[in-house]
């Protein structure tokens, strides 16, 4: 077992931080305070949350810029996912898991906590947003703090309860990229071997809402993505259309969004996990074709 | 009743709220193993004959999905008899798995549908239907194997706590649970039934409890993926409690106690006859 933050503790600190009435309050001003200063931000989990006991993840050996952390380039998430190749779906869908992950890493000075709260295209840096949401008087004071304390907790190790399983998938940096590495060899191993970078293409795009569609049809509750053969296929034929047309429809979150859509519309009648995969792959083409005619199958 | 009922799919199916079938009936029973990483899954149609044949001819098969969504995980498990069994790695999952039994068409075929025989809806007789690879002819309801509040109370000794003491705190490790902390005493005494009464009234404040926490901290719902609806636990429970006439945590007249009670009422023993003398 890994260590990992206790579940009950956290899970109490995150609620306590984004409940209605927290909104704007003390609490909110504490910990974005603590946020700011990586020794003071260490005591205040250290004293709001305690580790369960267990082999503790090694963080990554160089120091990360802070666009590095919150967006990290693919060579980046390769890099993490080879170090960290041996966890499994299990430990790697949990958020108290990942938030001691991340802990580590502030503790070994890789990242300073400040950068838990850098906006997603890392534009503004942590600490100018702290700032600025401290900043902030009237009735946007709530709002923006609030928005700011999410950000972190969000990082940290994902925040389930505002945005649901897929957080820890598509929030929490380090995590998303062992996802979206897990992904690229899983839909390489199955028939797709040496095309590792076309596939990179899809599950690290430039554009997170992309990712964020696809992890949403891959971890909703009714999805068929979750079926591995169904979504090895999709993932490798949207893989090969962005590498023949690299302006396809398809690069778009909403075609991608419609491309799942129609998978999901032929899963309400078929079990599509049980047919073979030139079945699946023909019937998937069809339907790429229909959203971006001229593709032709590979 | 409207046609779409009977005829959503360009086949008759025999699944919740489609009325294909109308005396069919999808009966399926599960037996764990004791490592309870394996189960045997049976499957049992009732008053659809045209899927038993089809089964009988090989021309469908039975098949249970497995899948925990939260770590991404879904696989199927075909099987040309039932029972069959379907396993996991515990590795890949980061919840207690869905199963999903269904009868899926292994082999395209044509059939010209009879009411009688086949045990269609009217609106389906004489029609000539092509089946093709794939279709699902039964689906089951979902089956999570942790589904009822009990079974997501995980019970846990505390020595520091007095005796007669609880307390209780969510976690939504491995999907949600209840871990609720118990003097050593208490521990002791809600481990096995005996079958004392009191086991019961416990559970019920327990439940109670549980319930609170719910309200307290789970009744936001601040995004259509997210908050409690993405545990499927809770789900099941907020469905509980609707059908047991209760509202549940997300909505404004949900009473903790009420619903605690009304999903495990406090039951009195009528006091005996010589009872009542002495009182």
């Amino acid at each position: 077992m890994y260590a990992e933050l206790d579940e009950g503790s956290y899970a109490r600190l995150r609620r306590s931080l984004i409940r209605k009435s927290a909104r704007g309050s003390p609490r909110q001003r504490d910990f974005l305070l603590a946020v700011r200063d990586t020794d003071r931000f260490l005591d205040y989990m250290k004293a709001a949350v305690t580790t369960r006991d267990g082999a503790e993840l090694e963080p990554l050996a160089e120091q990360m810029s802070e666009a590095e952390f919150s967006n990290p380039p693919s060579d980046t998430e390769r890099r993490l996912f080879e170090a960290w190749h041996d966890l499994t779906p299990r430990v790697a869908c949990r958020t108290a898991f990942w938030g001691r992950v991340t802990l580590r890493h502030i503790e070994a000075r890789r990242i300073e906590s400040s950068f838990l709260a850098t906006n997603g295209g890392g534009s503004v840096s942590g600490l100018k947003r702290i700032d600025a949401a401290l900043d902030v008087a009237g009735d946007e004071a709530s709002k923006s703090m609030d928005s700011c304390v999410r950000a972190v907790l969000r990082r940290l190790s994902g925040l389930p309860e505002a945005r649901g399983n897929r957080s820890v998938y598509v929030n929490c940096p380090l995590a998303r990229a062992w996802w979206r590495e897990r992904l690229v060899a899983e839909v390489a191993t199955a028939e797709a071997t040496g095309r590792e970078r076309e596939i990179r293409a899809v599950v690290h795009p430039e554009n997170q809402q992309y990712w964020e569609d696809l992890v949403t049809f891959v971890v909703s509750r009714n999805s068929v993505f979750g079926s591995l053969a169904v979504r090895n296929v999709l993932i490798r034929v949207v893989a090969r259309v962005l590498k023949d047309d690299p302006k396809s429809p398809l690069r778009t979150a909403d075609q991608l969004k419609r491309l799942c859509r129609s998978v999901s519309t032929v899963q309400a009648s078929f079990e599509l996990s049980v047919l073979p995969t030139e079945q699946v792959n023909e019937m998937m083409w069809d339907m790429v074709r229909a959203i971006a005619p001229g593709q032709v199958a590979v | 009743m409207p046609a779409s009922a009977v005829r959503g799919h360009a086949f008759p199916a025999l699944e919740s709220g489609n009325m294909s079938f109308p005396d069919g009936r999808y009966v399926v029973g599960f037996e764990p193993y004791s490592d309870r990483r394996r189960f045997t899954v049976r499957h049992r149609i009732e008053g659809a004959p045209l899927i038993n044949d089809v089964i009988a001819e090989g021309l469908a098969q039975f098949v249970c999905t497995v899948a925990s969504p939260v770590s991404s995980y879904r696989v199927s498990h075909v099987a040309s008899k039932s029972p069959h069994d379907v396993a996991w790695d515990e590795d890949d999952l980061g919840e207690p798995p869905m199963l999903t039994p269904m009868v899926v068409v292994a082999r395209p075929f044509e059939r010209k549908l009879e009411q009688d025989r086949d045990g269609v809806h009217e609106l389906w007789a004489g029609r000539r239907v092509l089946f093709e690879r794939g279709m699902r002819l039964a689906l089951s309801d979902v089956v999570t194997m942790r589904s009822s509040m009990l079974n997501m109370l995980l019970f846990e000794q505390e020595p520091k706590l007095l005796s007669g003491e609880f307390r209780v705190e969510a976690e939504d490790r491995e999907g949600f649970r209840f871990r609720v902390r118990l003097a050593t005493d208490l521990h002791r005494f809600l481990k096995y039934d005996s079958g004392d009464r009191r086991r019961g009234h416990i559970i019920t404040h327990i439940v109670s409890a549980c319930l609170g926490i719910l309200k307290d901290d789970y009744a936001e719902d601040e995004d259509d993926e997210g908050g409690w609806k993405s545990y499927r636990g809770l789900q099941a429970l907020a469905e509980m409690l609707e059908a047991a006439g209760v509202p549940h945590w997300s909505e404004d007249d949900f009473s903790a106690e009420l619903a605690a009670t009304r999903l495990y009422p406090h039951k009195i023993e009528e006091p005996s006859v010589e009872g009542r003398q002495e009182d």
